[in-house]
């Protein structure tokens, strides 16, 4: 994990010298704004991972790990059907399309979206 | 885990969050679109094929090169890559499925239900979007384009982006936490680390596009005013906000098929991609150095800096020039086994070249003013993202088809197809080239009956044919090859990444037994166990 976390340390040192140059070059706020916003975003995701994955252990990152040195880690269920995907998708499908045609259309879009959004959420745990 | 019975009825499609399904159904639906989009590019050059045709009026031509132009870009081409890395990342790690298998079927609906959205636009009283895949203000304001396809337009890509998003989070994080044990990142296969550097480009880039098309959405139905100059709104602020995700998105579409090529080049040489570790760090450079580009598309506009944004253009030459060094590098002295894939693949490093070429040309402002708004881009972004990604797209087609459905598709109607589709791809747009140094601009239904452009545009035309002459052999090879179905075997090509360690096609859970991995190679590892190890 850790050539992740210097991957986006790097990125985000990477923009913000990008982006402090751009400053300096072209005095535009607009750009200067969108590549320090990605540098922001950056480092959320490197702090998150510095914070929460650092310690992970991952056999995958011992390179004389064998396939059999993982045998009975727990990594989760993956489940191979739900149906909450597709009628999230018609759900944001009618979100977006009642925004232009019929607002209660959107109302109803955004309530089965909530609904099913918490649905997935609970159901992954 | 414990996996219940596998289930193949049609309902499942709907349901399965497996990631091998979903990855088919992206790359399925992007071909559908592919077709639409190929259908519509047909459209477009029979209209041009003479002069003063009259097959599509000003507004039908409008409509027809936006949808053609939002198909290839939002619909086709990079989910096609979505779909691949879908279907492959969880393989070449050695991971039961993606991370969040729930999460990535949803990105898959929302995908497709955004591209319904567009295309529905056209069945709408005033008709699809007409203001180009680009949207620019004040073209797609209210003021100008009041139609209710316009609205789809706009909601219909920003569920895509969202979709994309979503797609990006569950490649990244299954890279990362999903590794099998000893597949340390160095030993990534250049897809998946190609499909990372992808993921951070739209992680930086789509939540652009989507705060843009919200923005626009804002100035139509809300009063809103961002880019509309009587109110203080700027149209630049648009065109820095829309190619702030634009030019990264180009990248969007051809990295994914840089890892494409790297597989397919390195198995049909016989030999392992040459400077591992140039790539990588390759793609990242591109992936940095695409953030800092955007302004060359508004060099014209004069409100940009023009030699920053051209010297970061110049720059991104380096790390491309570096990958085909070392896909030269790997060819070099390699036994080359010339199979369909990889025709396309040497068909993808010839156009790609002259599409990379020309790009450094047009990065120079001096010659952007000239060719700005000519058929000279419209030839050139083709020979990128056509002659490259397209090209590309066809090889991963031709190179995994065996392993996902575990049957070969005809290698002969391959290079027939291959053949039709090359010819007839130079053809159309090599012309293009010389068509924008004479004046033609792009995005004009008709054109003078003077000088050579009659005459280009004929030829043009007539390549355009031949595309899809080639379009029509690859669906005759698929019904051909289907009711054939020549047993592929687990390791058809002699690959040597871990997808080819498994059955085809793969079960649910990908790997009944998973090799040893002790390099980016493992299969090789295995046959080759007396072998000094690699890093």
């Amino acid at each position: 994990m850790m050539i992740a976390l210097r991957l986006f340390l790097s990125s985000a040192a990477f923009t913000a010298v990008l982006g402090t140059s751009y400053w300096f070059v072209a005095h535009d706020p607009a750009g200067t704004v969108l590549l320090g916003f990605m540098t922001a975003a950056l480092l959320v995701i490197a702090a998150y991972m510095f914070v929460a994955e650092r310690n992970a252990g991952l056999f995958a990152d011992n390179e004389n790990a064998a396939p059999a040195d993982a045998h009975g880690e727990r990594i989760g269920v993956f489940v191979l059907h739900s149906p909450a995907p597709f009628w999230i998708g018609v759900a944001v499908a009618g979100l977006m399309l009642g925004l232009i045609v019929a607002p209660a259309a959107a109302g109803l879009g955004l309530i089965a979206l909530c609904f099913l959004g918490a649905l997935m959420i609970v159901r992954s745990r | 885990m414990i996996a219940p019975p596998e289930r193949h009825d049609v309902l499942s499609w709907f349901t399965s969050t497996d990631h091998k399904r979903v990855g088919i159904l992206y790359m399925g639906t992007s071909l559908l679109f592919l077709l639409v989009a190929g259908l519509l590019a047909m459209l477009i050059r029979t209209q041009l094929a003479r002069p003063d045709a009259t097959l599509l009026g000003p507004e039908a031509y409008n409509a027809v090169f936006t949808l053609h132009g939002t198909a290839m870009i939002f619909l086709v081409i990079a989910p096609f890559g979505f779909g691949l890395a879908n279907y492959l990342i969880p393989l070449q790690i050695g991971a039961p499925d993606m991370a969040f298998p729930r999460l990535n079927a949803t990105s898959f609906w929302i995908f497709l239900f955004g591209g319904l959205t567009v295309f529905a636009g056209a069945a709408t009283n005033d008709g699809a979007a007409a203001s180009g895949w680009t949207a620019y203000a004040p073209l797609s304001e209210i003021t100008v384009s009041a139609g209710t396809g316009q609205d789809m337009w706009i909601v219909g890509v920003a569920m895509v982006s969202v979709a994309s998003i979503a797609a990006c989070v569950n490649f990244v994080t299954t890279a990362f936490v999903l590794r099998a044990p000893g597949m340390t990142m160095w030993r990534l296969p250049i897809f998946t680390w190609e499909m990372i550097a992808t993921s951070l480009l739209v992680f930086m880039a789509f939540p652009s596009l989507t705060a843009t098309l919200l923005l626009l959405f804002v100035d139509r139905h809300f009063g809103g005013h961002a880019f509309d100059p009587a109110y203080g709104g700027s149209p630049i602020l648009y065109q820095h906000l829309f190619w702030f995700f634009g030019h990264p998105e180009v990248y969007v579409m051809i990295l994914p098929y840089f890892g494409v090529i790297s597989e397919v080049i390195a198995t049909f040489s016989g030999r392992p991609i040459f400077g591992y570790t140039g790539m990588v760090l390759a793609a990242f450079a591109i992936a940095g150095l695409s953030m800092g580009v955007w302004a060359h598309h508004m060099f014209t506009t004069g409100a940009v800096n023009d030699p920053f944004f051209s010297f970061v253009s110049f720059l991104i030459a380096v790390p491309t020039g570096i990958k085909f060094f070392n896909w030269i590098g790997t060819m070099w002295g390699g036994s080359i086994r010339y199979t369909t894939a990889m025709w396309y693949a040497l068909g993808f490093l010839m156009n790609f070249l002259l599409g990379g070429v020309t790009g450094v040309m047009v990065a120079s402002p001096p010659v952007d003013f000239q060719a700005r708004d000519s058929y000279f881009l419209v030839a050139h972004f083709h020979y990128t993202l056509g002659g490259g990604s397209f090209f590309a797209l066809f090889a991963a087609i031709y190179y995994w088809w065996p392993k996902v459905f575990g049957w070969f598709l005809d290698e002969r109607l391959g290079k027939i197809g291959f053949a039709l589709t090359f010819l007839g791809f130079n053809l159309t747009f090599m012309p293009m080239f010389f068509m924008g140094l004479f004046g033609m601009s792009r995005r004009v239904f008709t054109y003078p009956n003077t000088g050579a452009l009659p005459g280009l545009n004929l030829v043009a035309s007539i390549g355009a044919a031949f595309m899809l002459a080639g379009a029509i052999v690859f669906i005759a090879n698929v019904v051909v090859s289907a009711r054939r179905k020549v047993p592929a075997g687990d390791n058809p090509w002699h690959g040597y990444t871990l997808e080819w360690a498994t059955t085809s096609p793969p079960p649910e859970h990908n790997f009944d037994s998973l090799p040893p991995i002790r390099s980016s190679r493992p299969l090789w590892n295995v046959e080759h166990p007396e072998a000094p190890q690699p890093p």
